[in-house]
């Protein structure tokens, strides 16, 4: 179990932090998720909490779409005690593997 | 194989994407990559990347998809060039909705463009000399 002091919530060993980068601006949701939350469900959330202007850094968007966003997963370090999610865009290009 | 690059706003190479896994048709997905945008976003105009073969290259759904992903989530319109080894077209955001870009070919004589091309030819990506 972690206490992130940025926004002081509890962050227990199955959750993960959620960091998200929108618009060129960054942030974090408010809560904690689990850090077995599929690329669908993480993308859902992220999606109505941008557009919702729940995400602290982040102005409400209205329009925000992350189509094509994709999901890295990092486990806790010592550093980070708590697992972290970043969404990002895609970045591969061509015709496919 | 597959070859990108980052370029400033005086179209200056900011970063070599030889990523392992590339293909002739094909540069896998990259956290690195996206890093290095998000990190020089301020300098940053657009990035270039080759398509086998030579002729007027056209931009792949895979490409106009990332395109759009990448704009969105640095709220910048860049410039997108590809290259084949005789043509390069550039390509930029037409409208605001995803995936609206219009393309043209443009000259294609700055000293990046034979460099694209020339470590698109290689069959390795290591030793290159540049930032990987």
């Amino acid at each position: 179990m972690h206490q992130n002091r940025a926004s002081n919530v509890t962050i227990q060993a199955h959750q993960a932090r959620v960091n998200i980068t929108w618009r060129g601006h960054n942030g974090d949701l408010p809560d904690p998720v689990t850090r077995e939350a599929s690329l669908h469900e993480i993308l859902q959330w992220v999606t109505e909490a941008v557009q919702h202007g729940d995400v602290p850094g982040i102005p409400a968007d209205m329009q925000a779409d992350f189509r094509d966003f994709v999901v890295d997963r990092f486990a806790a370090t010592a550093a980070r005690p708590y697992h972290l999610i970043q969404v990002r865009p895609k970045t591969p290009f061509g015709v496919g593997t | 194989m597959e070859t990108g690059v980052l370029l400033d706003r005086e179209e200056r190479p900011l970063f070599w994407h030889l990523p392992a896994g590339r293909s002739a048709t094909h540069l896998p997905d990259s956290r690195r990559l996206w890093t290095e945008m998000f990190e020089q976003r301020r300098l940053l105009s657009g990035f270039a990347h080759s398509h086998p073969g030579r002729g007027i290259p056209r931009p792949s759904q895979e490409d106009l998809t990332t395109f759009s992903a990448i704009e969105r989530a640095l709220n910048q319109s860049l410039t997108w060039w590809i290259t084949s080894a005789d043509v390069l077209l550039r390509v930029r955001r037409l409208g605001p909705r995803p995936q609206e870009f219009y393309s043209e070919v443009c000259p294609g004589h700055a000293p990046w463009v034979a460099e694209l091309r020339r470590l698109s030819k290689e069959m390795t990506c290591t030793r290159t000399g540049h930032r990987m």
